[in-house]
């Protein structure tokens, strides 16, 4: 099963949300915090899983229960028992190649079933099937529900651990014969003998659980295997337990718990589950969710070479090693006005590998600011801490403000690339080489907003020139801090003959007319020997140039950085 | 064979010939339940509920297998791609089932619906096939492509050959369906009396190949006659005979006056279609006075019981009987309204001097009006043809004696049969070697024929 279209109206965040995931095994949603990707999943699962919810005031967009809540889930890639006749055959629909939906299906279409959830003021939830060619839509139980095959992985889900009711355990141990029977003389053993071990449905069970655990990199230590874990509520089938060694599974660390119940989950569908992973990261280190990602991946890819059903895999992340793990099909990145108009767009083949390469992650930010090179991006990281000061003390991150190196003369490139996925974004640069008017054009046409301090003038140049003597100063001994005395010194001396260079630069000898000003020439030495010509040395004169601006002169300096402090604000 | 099926699992797109009674249902069931997901496709509602009760019986998982009639599993397809289907028409009637099974057909040239065809089933059992008309015959073509498909059917009992769109076995069959089998075992017979199941099964080459059939050397009960009215036959051995028992006569007219002359003692049947209720139907929404429907139902009653007979000791309250079923009447003819009609009837038939000979049509017109006075239907003839689909679907209740025609008993099975001259069967213009191998294939226990000539000599019959 695979989901093609999703049409969401007043679920929680959403007041409305398409998409269409494509038809690609796996999608992954990114996208700032609180941009309704969790409640993306809750949709789907509310709508497809067999489980029935409970649905209050809350649920509704702003609460207000007189929009009712619609979510359409259309899915393809249908199982041979939801193709049946005496399912759903008779009310298929058709999926076309370009993704749009058909009540009755052509020749060349894919079959599909779409399923509406509504719930109203009364909030008693309704499942149907949509299918206009029937006067009245085929309402669905929660056993037809189950034949979508939706499993979802969230948070803490303990249960899936122990052979309880409706657990997956117990669905997997039925796989082979008389599913609830077997349980239920395995409760009876289990309570005469409290020797589960011996059970050998339950063994067989825990060791498959075990190898599809491993498989996702679960760590296993002892192995395996059905125990009983007595807790309140007495005993009842819940009780036993998937134990590791003598230990509950669910003692285990939070990622061996979640690949666990997500490996077992995956395998108790037989036809192309829908596997919907919320933060899939949670509680697994980097290696591990390299392994997992790939795992699953290499598992679909092996289904497809087998022509069995793929299945579909929807997560959340915002990890950025699990970007580094997809490719660019795969990737949707989600939006939400603040009225609640949410969408979720792809992100084309060749901006994708830009932004992978240079800023992954900013791709889980709302703004972003590109700094052309080092000095601009170190300045900014620098600035960055003292604007919080002037701002209730509300570092510019909290406002989904992400601060990204450009890597020099890529930096339009991949500000432009952004700014194509829906960002909001600024490029920070200096002025030495003017853009060419293609860029420029371009820049503007993704409403990227460019700081630099004009006239041709680059970052040494700007700063050195809305100097007073004093910062002068300073900016020297954030030189010598990161150079050495002695090198400064050796590279002052020269260039200002007749001056004691380790006095104050107001005791130094002006310049003679006609010469070049002693800060220009200062500015010139700053840029031979590259004194701010990295992320660290651009961090160490933050301080001095936040001095500078804020002493008022309305210099390009002052002004390009005042640009910047609002824009990171947003005012 | 009993229980080893695999032979019939392994065939697609070929026929099984199957003569009455030799075991054709139970296979089906049998075989149904061996498989994982098998249709059965059928042409009666009657048909279905025999396979269906049989399947029960065996205690075939209900899910396993899905029994249906041709027309309704065709138009369940046809209606749901209408666009494909061509929007046939909705409860259609008459020629315009063809529409519905042309759209069926379109719907079934469709890849998408192959895929449906065969998520939902693994083969396809159609049977009765000699009762298959050109459109059904090409959704069993049709799906034979899909799925492995195996038809059943008796080209003998092909007794609808009065009808124009009736395929011929030979001609139209046989090419698309080669015979793979053909069952030779009279299972019917085996518990109850073989040698009559064996003659039958004799009788049945005798007619196919255009043989006389001798009355006097049969292992059956032959009673020399003048014509069909020699109530001899009813009545002779009335009391022995025990569980159900069919009077068999081509002829409609003359099962019901034979049913009349028996006094009620054999019910006279209606065919689904109920022509006579429709027309009383149809006078009693045309009326416009209470003593018009009066009329009306006046004539229903004629024809359907015998009213003060002849009896040697009459009860003694006859009177408040009369004066009971008198006053229903004046009630009638002044209200004219529907819940007297039924008073009216009810009364006539608890009458103690009245005995009704067609009983069915008389209870579907109580229960109609009856319908009617509480409002369920607009009118006399749709509650009328309501209370006929009901039965078309869940199948007659049983009576103990019947008399009807091949047509109407064709696919029951009767303790005891009854044949009133069969020398009439010569005399029929279609299929007659047919209609009487029908006839004399439903006795399960004896067999009695009456006939003014002992030997039968019926042309070779067209298959």
């Amino acid at each position: 099963m695979r989901i093609a279209k999703l049409v969401a109206y007043n679920f929680r965040g959403i007041r409305s949300l398409t998409w269409e995931p494509g038809s690609q095994a796996m999608s992954c949603i990114i996208g700032p915090g609180d941009s309704a990707k969790t409640t993306v999943l809750d949709a789907i699962e509310a709508t497809l899983s067999p489980r029935w919810i409970t649905f209050s005031e809350a649920d509704f967009h702003l609460g207000n229960s007189l929009n009712a809540i619609q979510i359409e889930v259309t899915i393809a890639e249908l199982s041979k028992t939801l193709l049946s006749d005496q399912r759903f055959g008779l009310y298929i629909r058709g999926l076309a190649d370009d993704g749009s939906v058909h009540d009755e299906p052509e020749a060349h279409h894919d079959p599909a079933l779409t399923i509406r959830l509504t719930v109203d003021a009364t909030m008693e939830p309704v499942w149907e099937l949509i299918c206009d060619r029937y006067p009245a839509p085929r309402v669905l139980s929660n056993r037809d529900r189950s034949l979508f095959g939706v499993v979802r992985l969230a948070g803490e889900e303990a249960r899936h651990l122990t052979w309880g009711q409706g657990s997956v355990l117990a669905r997997m141990t039925g796989d082979t014969e008389g599913a609830a029977n077997q349980l239920a003389d395995a409760y009876r053993v289990a309570k005469q003998t409290a020797n589960l071990s011996s059970i050998p449905s339950l063994v067989d069970t825990a060791v498959r659980a075990e190898e599809l655990a491993k498989q996702l990199g679960a760590y296993v230590n002892h192995g395996f295997g059905p125990d009983l874990e007595l807790g309140r509520g007495g005993f009842s089938s819940g009780s036993i337990a998937l134990h590791d060694g003598s230990i509950p599974l669910r003692m285990s660390g939070l990622g061996t718990r979640r690949l666990t119940t997500l490996a077992i989950q995956r395998a108790s569908i037989k036809e192309g589950a829908i596997v919907l992973v919320d933060e899939i990261e949670q509680g697994l280190e980097p290696h591990r969710i390299l392994g997992a990602v790939s795992a699953l991946r290499s598992a679909q890819d092996q289904a497809k070479s087998s022509s069995a059903p793929t299945g579909q895999l929807l997560i959340t992340t915002h990890s950025e090693i699990v970007l580094s793990e997809l490719k660019s099909d795969s990737l949707f990145i989600m939006r939400r006005s603040v009225e609640g108009d949410a969408s979720i767009s792809s992100v084309p083949y060749d901006a994708f590998s830009r932004i992978l390469k240079h800023a992954p992650r900013a791709l889980f930010a709302r703004r972003i600011l590109v700094c052309e090179g080092a000095t601009e991006l170190g300045l900014m990281l620098g600035l960055r801490e003292l604007f919080r000061t002037r701002h209730l003390d509300v570092p510019v991150e909290h406002l989904g403000v992400a601060i990204v190196d450009g890597n020099g003369a890529a930096a339009p490139a991949l500000a432009t690339a952004l700014a194509s996925l829906g960002y909001a974004i600024a490029l920070f640069r200096d002025s030495d080489q003017p853009l060419k008017t293609s860029t420029s054009n371009l820049l503007q046409t993704h409403d990227v907003q460019v700081f630099e301090y004009g006239s041709l003038l680059c970052t040494e140049l700007a700063l050195f020139g809305a100097c007073w003597p004093d910062m002068e100063d300073k900016l020297i001994s954030a030189a010598i801090a990161s150079l050495g005395e002695a090198t400064i010194y050796a590279q002052l001396r020269p260039a200002f003959p007749g001056s004691d260079v380790t006095a104050p630069t107001a005791c130094w000898v002006p310049a003679a007319p006609g010469a070049d000003a002693n800060w220009v020439r200062l500015a010139n030495l700053a840029i031979q020997f590259k004194w701010f010509k990295s992320e660290e040395r651009g961090r160490a004169i933050s301080a001095v140039v936040d001095q500078i601006v804020q002493l008022g002169q309305p210099t390009p300096l002052s002004l390009c950085i005042r640009g910047l402090e609002k824009w990171a604000y947003g005012q | 064979m009993a229980n080893n099926f695999d032979w019939l699992m392994g065939l697609s797109a070929q026929s099984v010939v199957a003569p009455a009674g030799h075991g054709k249902t139970e296979m089906l069931a049998r075989a149904a339940a061996q498989g994982k997901q098998t249709l059965i496709l059928t042409h009666t509602h009657a048909g279905v509920h025999a396979i269906s009760a049989r399947a029960r019986r065996l205690g075939v998982a209900k899910d396993s297998v899905t029994i249906d009639t041709i027309a309704s599993w065709a138009s369940r397809y046809a209606y749901a791609f209408p666009k494909l289907a061509g929007n046939p028409p909705r409860n259609p009637k008459g020629a315009e089932w063809n529409q519905v099974y042309q759209g069926a057909l379109n719907v079934l040239s469709s890849p998408t619906t192959h895929r449906i065809v065969q998520a939902s089933y693994e083969r396809i059992f159609i049977d009765e096939y000699q009762d298959c008309e050109g459109h059904q015959h090409a959704i069993a073509v049709a799906l034979a492509r899909i799925l492995p498909t195996v038809i059943f059917g008796d080209p003998m009992q092909g007794i609808f050959e009065f009808v124009d769109t009736k395929i011929g076995w030979g001609e139209r069959v046989i090419p698309d369906f080669p015979v793979a089998a053909e069952l030779t075992e009279p299972h019917r017979w085996s518990g109850s009396n073989p040698t009559l199941g064996q003659w039958i099964a004799d009788t049945r080459t005798r007619l196919l190949s255009g043989h006389p059939i001798d009355l006097r050397e049969a292992p059956i009960t032959y009673l020399p006659v003048e014509n069909a009215f020699d109530m001899g036959l009813f009545f002779d051995g009335f009391d022995d005979r025990e569980g159900p028992t069919a009077a068999i006569h081509c002829r409609r007219k003359i099962c019901d006056g034979l049913a009349r002359a028996s006094r009620g003692a054999f019910q006279a049947i209606e065919e689904i279609a109920a022509a006579r209720l429709i027309d009383f139907a149809m006078q009693w929404d045309a009326a416009q006075f209470g003593r018009q429907k009066a009329e009306a139902l006046w004539s229903l009653l004629g024809d359907t019981m015998a009213r003060n007979l002849a009896q040697a000791i009459p009860p003694d309250n006859l009177y408040e009987f009369d004066a009971r079923r008198q006053a229903a009447w004046d009630v009638l003819v002044a209200t004219g309204s529907a819940q007297s009609g039924g008073d009216v009837i009810a009364h006539e038939r608890g009458h103690p001097l009245a005995r009704t000979f067609r009983g069915e049509l008389l209870n579907d017109a109580k229960r109609a009006l009856i319908e009617l006075s509480y409002g369920r239907n607009e009118s006399l003839v749709q509650a009328c043809q309501h209370a006929r689909q009901r039965l078309s679907h869940t199948g007659r209740s049983p009576s103990k004696r019947v008399v009807s025609t091949p047509l109407l008993l064709k696919g029951l099975e009767f303790d005891h049969v009854l044949i009133p001259d069969a020398a009439h069967f010569l005399t029929e213009r279609f299929a007659c070697a047919k209609l009487f191998y029908v006839a004399i294939s439903r006795a399960r226990h004896s067999l009695t024929i009456a006939s003014s000539n002992p030997v039968l000599h019926f042309p070779k019959p067209m298959l």
